[in-house]
């Protein structure tokens, strides 16, 4: 059997982008940005620009799920960099945005984000194998490695791990400015929020609309990309 | 507006019967399925008298099977297909894979997607819609702006919803896996971070609960749901709340008297489940 060649990936915060290093960016083999949880979050055109005139070969946008208003805005935002960058790919965890992005710009490399990539792990084989087929998704995106030995050894698609941060739970009511909205500020970029759990040695970690605890990854089998969040997730 | 109701037993099934209960819905310990200790009916012909049962009286009858399926597909969908054949009105589904296996089959079910499952935007519901969904319960944190594409859909896709004041997750329901941690739900604990104020998760008030109810109520929504509990008598007591929520509803107040209204209905059930929690 092939050896799959493991990948080294990092995901950056928006703010980090203008700081991380050329070689850094160069080392990478994919720069991720965006975010799967929190639909305020995007990279703008200047900030995919601004990672591949300093060196980053390849970027992934992370997207999340989004009401109807959010998925128009990321629609727009993202069809101006598909159209003006090659080498980008998108991370997809709402429907309606598989949905668009089939029908407008099928060429776009997809991968299963890891809000809905948890679900088709626990799936059986079959119907997974098919819906990646049929929907075009060359990846899957997750920080279940407990979940890894679900997946054949050959699932047909590329299987891309993230850490340091693993999700526990997240909510449209915004840990930071304490309730649903679409116009926030991205008052979290930037801030962690590490949160002692009763009665546990273990802290939460509130990242964006999001919560995880930290956990090492170790040497799996079966990954084709490690994506190391240096502070976001 | 109807009212659908959750049941775990014969017992509650005759309540709510009684009670005025437009829909009910239960789960098998043979089918996967999300609840939070609520019980399930253990055998096909439990289900299958609980339908007839149902039809009787007038009511219809779902079954639930909203939990990821993946060993158990093959055997969920003989389990749906017999559930139909002997009347059953619809299932409420998570998994994609079921929904995939149950379309051909071209069963007279409705097919209601669970709120747990990601569909915030039009886009999404087109996307079930394709599957095969004819109802979609609305998920909890959406608001009513949010929700109006989806409850005025164009694509006569049926909604419900959840009375949130009584039964609302402060996370997402469905990807919360904070219960591995002490095997508590951490989504009402109180955190002490280090040098910071305490931290607890946001979530609405009663207040914001029931202006929701009510906003979702004037775009069109037709059915509120009251769901399994664990506690016996405490989904009595929700069934209740949601009986006189909906007369008040019915009643069309304005807004700010709905919701006077319907938070000081809200606080007497407090006061009786305090009460019988205390005698418990």
């Amino acid at each position: 059997m092939r050896k799959r060649e493991l990948e080294k990936a990092a995901g950056l915060e928006l703010p980090e982008i203008k700081s991380a290093s050329r070689r850094f960016l160069r080392e990478q083999a994919c720069v991720y940005v965006g975010s799967e949880f929190c639909q305020n979050i995007w990279p703008a055109a200047a900030d995919v620009e601004a990672l591949f005139s300093r060196g980053a070969r390849r970027v992934a946008v992370m997207t999340s799920f989004m009401v109807t208003e959010g998925l128009k805005r990321a629609q727009d935002s993202l069809s101006g960099i598909l159209e003006r960058f090659g080498n980008v790919e998108v991370v997809v965890n709402d429907p309606g945005m598989l949905l668009y992005l089939n029908e407008f710009h099928p060429e776009v490399p997809k991968s299963l984000g890891r809000l809905l990539s948890i679900d088709f792990m626990r799936m059986g084989p079959d119907y997974r194998r098919e819906f990646f087929r049929l929907h075009r998704l060359s990846a899957l995106e997750t920080d279940e490695a407990g979940l890894l030995r679900n997946l054949p050894a050959a699932p047909g698609f590329r299987v891309h791990l993230h850490y340091p941060l693993k999700y526990a739970a997240m909510s449209r009511a915004c840990p930071f400015v304490r309730r649903i909205t679409l116009r926030c500020g991205r008052k979290c970029l930037g801030r962690t929020l590490r949160l002692p759990v009763p009665d546990s040695r273990r802290e939460l970690f509130a990242v964006n609309n999001a919560y995880f605890f930290e956990y090492d990854p170790g040497t799996p089998a079966g990954v084709d990309r490690l994506v190391r969040h240096v502070s976001g997730a | 507006m109807k009212i659908q109701v959750g049941i775990g037993n014969k017992e509650e099934l005759d309540f709510f019967l009684g009670a005025g209960a437009d829909e009910l819905y239960c789960g098998s310990s043979a089918v996967p399925g999300h609840l939070y200790g609520g019980g399930t009916f253990g055998s096909f012909r439990d289900i299958a008298g609980a339908v007839e049962l149902s039809h009787r009286r007038g009511k219809k009858f779902y079954f639930a099977a909203n939990e990821i399926q993946a060993g158990a597909l093959a055997g969920t969908v003989s389990f749906v297909k017999e559930l139909a054949a002997g009347g059953l009105d619809g299932v409420i589904v998570r998994d994609i894979s079921l929904l995939a296996a149950l379309k051909p089959e071209r069963l007279p079910l409705e097919y209601i997607l669970t709120s747990l499952a990601p569909c915030y935007n039009a886009g999404a519901l087109r996307f079930y819609g394709e599957l095969g969904v004819t109802r979609l319960a609305l998920p909890e944190q959406l608001l009513p702006g949010e929700a109006e594409p989806l409850v005025r859909n164009g694509l006569g896709i049926g909604t419900e919803m959840f009375l949130t004041a009584r039964e609302y997750c402060v996370v997402l329901n469905g990807l919360c896996y904070l219960k591995q941690f002490n095997g508590r739900c951490l989504c009402r604990a109180e955190f002490r971070p280090s040098g910071r104020k305490r931290f607890t998760m946001p979530g609405p008030t009663p207040a914001e609960h029931f202006g929701r109810l009510y906003d979702l109520h004037r775009l069109g929504v037709p059915v509120l749901k009251v769901g399994r509990h664990p506690t016996k008598g405490y989904s009595r007591v929700v069934f209740s709340e949601a009986l006189a929520i909906a007369r008040l509803l019915e009643a069309g107040l304005p807004r700010g008297r709905f919701v006077k209204l319907a938070l000081a209905s809200h606080g007497r059930m407090d006061d009786f489940l305090e009460k019988c929690a205390r005698e418990n």
